[in-house]
């Protein structure tokens, strides 16, 4: 086997002077892990996102990582978007940082393998748990960015179709103050009557006027008849009354069967006869008590006599049902009057039939703004949830990281030790008066070396 | 030992192709202890392997250790030059001599022994300092009208492995024997 140094003469310099090259390394290493131990400490905590076509119930663990070509977008686009300026923007209110965005673009990489649908977020952060937090936190708001741009086209018809909207709704609300301002003023104008509703209304006063004028004329002849009677019934009543006394009708036949005594007295005997001058007194006085009977009770009326109390009831009816046709009748007349001074200003009515039909049509006009504005939000959420980008894996731990001075140092201490290391063994190399190589051999023995013979 | 002889394996390729069937090669060094003697007998024994009877000379005044076959001797000028003359009559029944010169800038016979010679294989520790006499080996073999095969540089720790290996296989052949020549054949 040929000794390397006939291969590669560098290689069998740094062979030879291993050890000062090895020395020199060894010391630079040490160098370097005391610039790495004395450097300030940081941590780079990992997060990564991934397009899917759809979020299953929210977990990212469950979700079907799919092609590109169900997303606006590449995969490749995403380490532009999660350090957009945008996004770190919003990333820098996530986490309370105060730095400049260009400042905080330094501490994110965003990565993609090659033929991978993950995109993997670094964050650098001073303590393990703020480049956890801030890693988690610019996944969050990568993905949040990514949907409102997915559906960021759907936004502007969505605000275009709310601005109509409540221009139709404040248009709406303008003609219901209208209308309900004309009903305050015109009770029969409302927001539902139209101007045939009115005449319609107009006619039925009318008509129950006339009924209710009837009603009342009947009334009127109905009392008169009902006084009459009552008037018949008296001089009944009193003689019922009379008749049906006991006492009088004892009297009176005490009377009749005295006088009847008396007549046959005074046709069998003369006056002389003793009892007939006794009975023609008791006849009298009778007959006065009779005619005082009768005079008391014409005197006290037709009171309790069942015809008479009828007729009087009756009477008292007719009359409430006068009165209560009467109110009506006036109370129709004043409805009437109030709807025919309506009806003499059509331009009140013809007005707000305008300001109806109006609100019709823009009622109309509104349900299909609603519909429409419900669609978009339907197609914007689907946009939104299709090809869509979802947290895969949160940052859990950071490991520490170099910042900027300190890779310079290191690399700057690697460069020198190893520049130290190459100029040192080959100066020594060159200085060594000892066959080291064959390049020697062949210049002193003017041969060349056939081989290098190992035991 | 399979080490040496596989690296010595083109030197033996060399030797055929530059000298010929029937020769006579040298082996030399500027300085003693640079392994002269264990490629000449490494040569002898790849070369016997290959079916050749080789016969082996030691110049020098230096034991340089021995061979399966045979001691290797310190020779004089007349035995030298009986054996040159045994082999180039062809009664001494080798293909190939190889006389080891160790020393060879400090041997005033090394000329004339040189002269003799088909080719010349030079051998180098590797790793030893410079000595004048490696200076004035370019001019000197400059002089010679041989083929100039090549120089053979070998490791000091390997020359040492091979001193310490021999001794252990053979310790008893180890001394200086008074034989002349070593004949080298196929086993």
């Amino acid at each position: 086997m040929s000794r390397i140094t006939t291969i590669f003469p560098a290689l069998g310099v740094f062979w030879r002077r291993r050890l000062v090259f090895g020395a020199v390394l060894l010391l630079g290493i040490i160098g370097m892990i005391v610039v790495y131990m004395n450097v300030p400490s940081q941590f780079v905590g990992e997060s990564s996102v991934g397009m899917v076509a759809d979020v299953a119930g929210g977990n990212a663990a469950a979700t079907n990582v799919v092609s590109t070509e169900t997303s606006p977008f590449v995969i490749t686009d995403l380490s532009s978007i999660a350090t957009s300026a945008t996004v770190l923007d919003r990333f820098r209110k996530s986490i309370g940082s105060h730095l400049r965005l260009d400042k905080l673009k330094k501490k994110i990489k965003a990565k993609v393998p090659l033929n991978s649908n993950i995109m993997y977020i670094d964050y650098v952060g001073d303590s393990e748990q703020s480049a956890i937090d801030g890693a988690n936190a610019l996944a969050e708001d990568t993905t949040k960015f990514y949907r409102q741009i997915a559906s960021s086209r759907f936004d502007s018809l969505i605000s275009d179709l709310s601005a109509q909207m409540q221009s139709r709704s404040d248009a709406l609300h303008r003609l219901d103050v209208q209308l309900q301002t004309l009903a305050a003023v015109y009770p029969y104008v409302d927001t539902k009557d139209d101007i045939q509703s009115v005449y319609d209304r107009l006619i039925k006063l009318a008509t129950e006027r006339t009924d209710a004028a009837a009603a009342a004329a009947a009334d009127k002849a109905q009392l008169h008849i009902s006084n009459a009677l009552v008037a018949a019934a008296k001089p009944v009543g009193v003689r019922d009354v009379v008749t049906t006394d006991p006492v009088y009708h004892s009297q009176e036949i005490n009377y009749a069967r005295d006088a009847s005594r008396l007549s046959f007295s005074q046709a069998s005997e003369s006056d002389r006869f003793p009892g007939v001058r006794e009975l023609q007194s008791i006849v009298s006085h009778e007959k006065a008590g009779v005619a005082l009977a009768r005079a008391g009770a014409q005197a006290a009326g037709p009171g309790g006599n069942l015809t008479y109390e009828n007729a009087k009831e009756e009477v008292i009816k007719v009359d409430a049902q006068r009165a209560a046709d009467a109110a009506r009748l006036g109370s129709l007349e004043h409805d009437l009057a109030a709807l025919k001074a309506q009806t003499v200003d059509p331009a009140t009515a013809l007005r707000a039939a305008q300001l109806r039909r109006n609100r019709e049509a823009l009622q109309d006009a509104y349900s299909i703004l609603v519909t429409r504005y419900a669609q978009a939000l339907a197609d914007r959420s689907q946009a939104a949830s299709t090809g869509s980008l979802v947290v895969v894996d949160r940052a859990i731990e950071a490991k520490p990281n170099l910042d900027l001075v300190g890779i310079v140092a290191l690399s700057a201490i690697a460069i020198i030790t190893l520049w130290a290391a190459i100029s040192l063994a080959y100066l020594l190399d060159s200085r060594d008066p000892r066959f080291v190589d064959s390049e020697t051999v062949e210049s002193m023995y003017g041969m060349p070396v056939v081989t290098f013979s190992r035991a | 030992m399979k080490n040496v002889l596989g690296s010595l394996q083109a030197v033996r390729l060399l030797v055929e192709v530059e000298i010929g069937q029937r020769a006579v090669l040298l082996v030399a060094s500027a300085t003693e202890r640079d392994g002269a003697g264990f490629i000449a007998r490494d040569l002898a024994d790849a070369l016997a392997a290959s079916g050749k009877r080789v016969g082996l000379f030691d110049t020098g005044a230096t034991e340089v250790g021995s061979v399966r076959t045979g001691s290797v001797a310190n020779l004089d000028e007349a035995a030298f030059a009986t054996a040159l003359q045994s082999f180039d009559s062809d009664s001494s029944g080798h293909d190939m001599l190889i006389v080891l010169a160790p020393a060879f800038m400090s041997n005033a016979r090394a000329l004339s022994i040189a002269s003799h010679a088909q080719g010349i294989l030079c051998a180098v520790r590797s790793g030893r300092s410079i000595t004048p006499e490696d200076r004035q080996m370019a001019p000197f073999l400059e002089r010679l009208e041989i083929k100039k095969l090549g120089v053979v540089m070998t490791p000091a720790k390997s020359i040492q492995k091979m001193e310490e290996r021999r001794a252990k296989e053979n310790p008893a052949k180890s001394r200086a024997a008074d034989s002349a020549v070593f004949s080298r054949t196929k086993a």
